[in-house]
């Protein structure tokens, strides 16, 4: 914001009266002296004298004094106007949008993503900030940005789409071929370090024209021209005010009413209305026109919201309409700026026929300045308030997602390195995968309330696999409410999600391979307390003898008893530690079956290491940040350490692959994608308690949690609760599809799911798995590799082969 | 009579693949019944996916110029940065992995250049050069770190 040093009328007025005054007793004083060589002076002009030196002296301290009142005056409220700057929050932006050839990316997607950037749609897109559109491409002008690796300019050019994806990307003019466009970033929020609140700063260039233009005209005409006061106004309301014996108008400028919301005081004494109207000169003789009127667009006051204030339009527009200022029609904008008068008085909900007056007027001098035809201001007023819902609560629209921007941040920045003025900080959010992760999250638990009864509540965190970048976090079923961020707080018992854990502490025991021999057969555990533990599976059954993948596969709890136990329970401890959960755990035998609690970030980190076979990377939801010019300051460089055997890693990934292909999974893959492979697991807890999911493509990992606040039983397994949510995102999300690596140690062998032995593929129940590439298996009996069966028998496997 | 016969099996088949839809439902059991799997097969199951050698793109080849044109000239901290945004767009590309390596141990940080040469070597597929040239680097960098 600009200062501008300006010698202001008041104090100039000041001065001239001083030198005035001055030149006028000094003149006396030769006068009288004058006068008195006349006369024999000896007694009477001294007193003379001295009292006019009093009357001088006096004269200088109450000029003095109201100097250094004002002095005071200007400092307070500078400092109020600055110390606001020195707040001056951080600005939070989501991850730029790349646009390249063979880029998986519909139009409707990237106008949808252009639209929430504030791009205008027009016939043709040369300006910076318009788009153009047509049935398979968009034209479109970027606007100019610094990034942390280069300042780009407004760029023209031109997106042909085909099946999903960006077939040509091009420059406007000349058509030829980018290599890669990157928009400017969306704008999500804005952090005061020190302060709970988050605000949606708004920078000028964002502020509707149509708002400044309403403003004005119905709460200051003569903005531009006054120096901080309007006398014309403040005349006729000291007129208006007397005639009705009441205070009835006020006569306050923009300046005037800045100054108030800096100082919270109802007082409304004259003494009060004198200080204030002071400061506000001085406010004027300091900063621009501009300077003053965007700290009053994010500064005044335009409702509450229980204990939390709502300051700004864009705060306002968000809270009463849902919308980003931007968005706002014509007599939503009128209904702000009428409130600003009094946002209780003309709240819309409790009184809206006073707010329905007052916004219409505000139309109409819409109308009367030039900015609305006749016609137009008569539409707008016949339009309702359009108001949200209910008020949209909390201020940040993604409330999750900066919690784990300011907890990334506090780990790594002294407080005071981040009071900074206007940092930019630049996150891993995708506005995209986050509207439809919390789309996917809302509609699922609203759906299965209609089975299990009110009061769900749920969590969804997507990031990423290689580079662990958080892509989206959805605190619970109301994502913009402010409260308990389920992401982070919601620490839940995991059950059968550790089964992926426990059996990679198999494998690296060297004891077990995907295809080796577990026994789903009864076992009591014999605990240090002299306690006995005897679990079950969920139906009650023992299957017997089956290969390793398919206890993995459906889930299976004795196996994962036996099996853990023999490896030893601190193993499985290890390998969690290892995949990045920082706490300490206990290794009960318990954990075997997940009594572990765990939030939804925590099991994303840790499974994000198999998503990545086996490397852990810290998830991160900042990437980079940059001073208010665009100056890097800090930034978070990719990371990762290989903890896990890769070709271990992927055996375990192959039964999580086969979970999803025909285990506890399944349920989800006919919705995907056709040819989708993705691997995951379910967690259910004890009398169905939580419900989890945990699954992975080969870009995304998502987990989700579905559950009671109360932690009353929610009557959902793993697989009908929260794979169901995770499958309405997957279902829709353009991700590309899980490979497994077999280089380096593994070969994909066929061996009977039932028996774990190896097998012709095709010949009775055969799966796929990797193993290592020493282990032996027995052959199938009847289904040897390579074995000699009856024509017709090949010939049916044939057909199958082909067909499937 | 042999397409008859293909078309009868397909029919079998596709018949027996609705079966395997399993609706979602409330407190479903935690497993998959392996009884079940028994009546549903019929489709034999497939292979499993594995990776392919993607292509090269021109949006990660430009980034790759500019930042081996950078790690020339000695900007290696903006090298990085190109680096990690073509590994979002291509993030099996050895070659990529390699050069950041390569960066890493211009920067002295030993301990990430031996993690990203690993990545490219087992990322190398068909590539023995890229293969060998990774792992020397890894080598060097983990005796730079001693």
């Amino acid at each position: 914001m600009a200062k501008k040093p300006r010698r202001g009328p008041a104090k100039r007025r000041r001065k001239v009266s001083q030198s005035v005054s001055i030149k006028a007793s000094k003149s006396k004083k030769t006068k009288q002296k004058s006068g008195k060589r006349k006369a024999s002076s000896r007694t009477r002009p001294g007193a003379r004298r001295r009292l006019r030196q009093l009357a001088a002296g006096f004269l200088l301290g109450i000029v003095m004094a109201a100097g250094l009142g004002v002095w005071h005056l200007d400092r307070t409220i500078t400092r109020a106007f600055e110390g606001r700057r020195w707040d001056v929050p951080a600005h939070v932006f989501a991850q730029p949008l790349e646009i390249y050839e063979g880029r998986a990316l519909s139009a409707p997607d990237l106008e949808r993503a252009l639209v929430q950037l504030g791009y205008r749609k027009r016939s043709r897109a040369t300006e910076p900030g318009t788009y153009a559109r047509s049935r398979n491409a968009i034209e479109l002008t970027t606007r100019p940005f610094r990034f942390w690796d280069g300042e780009a300019g407004a760029q023209g050019a031109f997106v042909r789409f085909s099946n999903g994806y960006v077939s040509r990307l091009t420059d406007g003019a000349q058509r030829q071929p980018l290599a890669i466009l990157r928009l400017d970033p969306l704008l999500v929020g804005s952090l005061f370090p020190g302060v709970v609140e988050d605000r949606l700063v708004t920078p000028p260039e964002a502020v509707p024209p149509l708002l400044v233009t309403a403003l004005l005209a119905i709460e200051d005409r003569r903005f531009e021209e006054h120096h901080g006061l309007d006398f014309k106004v403040i005349a006729r309301a000291a007129w208006v005010n007397l005639k009705s014996g009441e205070l009835r108008q006020g006569g306050s400028t923009l300046t005037q009413q800045l100054v108030k919301s800096y100082f919270l005081s109802n007082e409304r004494t004259i003494r009060r209305k004198l200080t204030e109207a002071v400061m506000a000169l001085l406010l004027e003789r300091r900063y621009d026109k501009a300077s003053l009127l965007n700290a009053y667009i994010n500064e005044i006051f335009l409702g509450q919201d229980g204990p939390r204030a709502i300051h700004g339009f864009a705060m306002g527009s968000r809270y009463h309409f849902g919308r980003p200022l931007g968005e706002l029609e014509a007599h939503q904008l009128a209904l702000l700026v009428a409130m600003v008068k009094g946002p209780s008085y003309y709240d819309p909900r409790r009184h809206p026929q006073r707010a329905r007056q007052r916004r219409d007027q505000v139309i109409d001098a819409m109308q009367a300045s030039g900015a609305l035809s006749a016609h137009q201001a008569q539409q707008q007023k016949r339009q309702d308030f359009g108001l949200a819902e209910k008020p949209v609560r909390g201020a940040s629209y993604y409330p999750a997602f900066m919690t784990l921007v300011r907890q990334q941040l506090v780990r790594d920045f002294a407080r005071a390195d981040l009071a900074g003025e206007g940092l930019q900080i630049f996150t891993t959010l995708d506005p995209e995968i986050q509207r439809r992760a919390e789309s996917a999250l809302a509609g699922r638990i609203a759906s299965l309330e209609q089975g299990v009864g009110e009061g769900l509540q749920g969590a969804m965190i997507v990031t990423s696999t290689d580079g662990a970048e958080v892509l989206a976090a959805v605190g619970g079923r109301d994502p913009a409410f402010d409260g308990f961020n389920r992401v982070l707080d919601a620490q839940r018992p995991i059950g059968s999600l550790i089964k992926p854990f426990v059996y990679l502490a198999a494998l690296e025991s060297g004891r077990y391979h995907l295809a080796s021999p577990v026994e789903d057969a009864s076992v009591t555990v014999a605990l240090p307390d002299a306690q006995q533990w005897s679990p079950k599976n969920y139906d009650d059954q023992f299957l017997g003898t089956m290969p390793l993948v398919r206890a993995l596969a459906e889930s299976r709890n004795l196996p994962a008893v036996r099996v853990g136990m023999a490896t030893g329970v601190e193993r499985v401890t290890d390998v969690l530690q290892k995949f990045g959960l920082a706490r300490e755990l206990t290794p009960y035998p318990s954990v075997l079956l997940g009594a572990v609690a765990m939030s939804p970030f925590e099991v994303a980190q840790v499974y994000n290491s198999f998503a990545t076979s086996g490397a852990f990377t810290p998830l991160k939801a900042v990437r980079f940040i940059t001073d208010a010019r665009g100056e890097p300051v800090s930034r978070y460089p990719l990371e990762l350490k290989q903890v896990a055997d890769a070709a271990q890693v992927t055996q375990v990934n192959a039964g999580l692959l086969m979970a999803m292909r025909r285990g506890t999974g399944r349920s989800v893959r006919q919705r995907l994608t056709s040819g989708m492979e993705v691997a995951g697991k379910t967690g259910t807890t004890d009398e169905l308690r939580d419900s989890w999911f945990a699954g992975f493509s080969a870009e995304h990992l998502a987990v989700v949690w579905i559950g009671r606040d109360d932690n009353q039983p929610a009557g959902l397994s793993g697989a009908a609760g929260a794979l169901a949510a995770w499958g309405d995102l997957f279902a829709q999300l353009p991700s590309r599809s899980l490979t497994l690596d077999l280089d380096g140690g593994l070969r994909a062998t066929w061996i009977n799911y039932q028996s774990g032995l190896e097998s012709e593929p095709g010949c009775g129940d055969t799966v796929p798995v990797p193993l290592p590439l020493d282990a032996e298996l027995a052959p199938e009996p009847g289904c040897e590799p390579g074995n000699e069966r009856g024509l017709g028998e090949r010939a049916l496997d044939w057909f199958r082969n082909k067909i499937g | 009579m042999r397409f008859v016969a293909l078309v009868g099996i397909w029919v079998f088949c596709a018949g027996l693949a609705g079966c395997s839809a399993v609706p979602i439902g409330m407190g479903e059991p935690e497993e998959a019944s392996s009884k079940d799997q028994g009546a549903e097969l019929g489709e034999p199951e497939s292979p499993l996916p594995q990776s392919r050698q993607r292509q090269s793109s021109p949006a990660v080849d430009a980034l790759l110029g500019q930042a081996r044109a950078l790690r020339a000239e000695g900007q290696h901290e903006l090298a990085a940065v190109k680096l990690e945004r073509a590994l979002r767009i291509e993030p099996r590309g050895a070659e990529l992995w390699l050069e950041l390596a390569r960066v890493r141990y211009d920067m002295g940080d030993f301990a990430a250049a031996a993690q990203f040469a690993d990545r490219a070597r087992r990322l190398a597929g068909n590539d023995d050069d890229l293969a060998r040239v990774a792992e020397q680097l890894a080598l060097a960098a983990r005796t730079q770190g001693l």
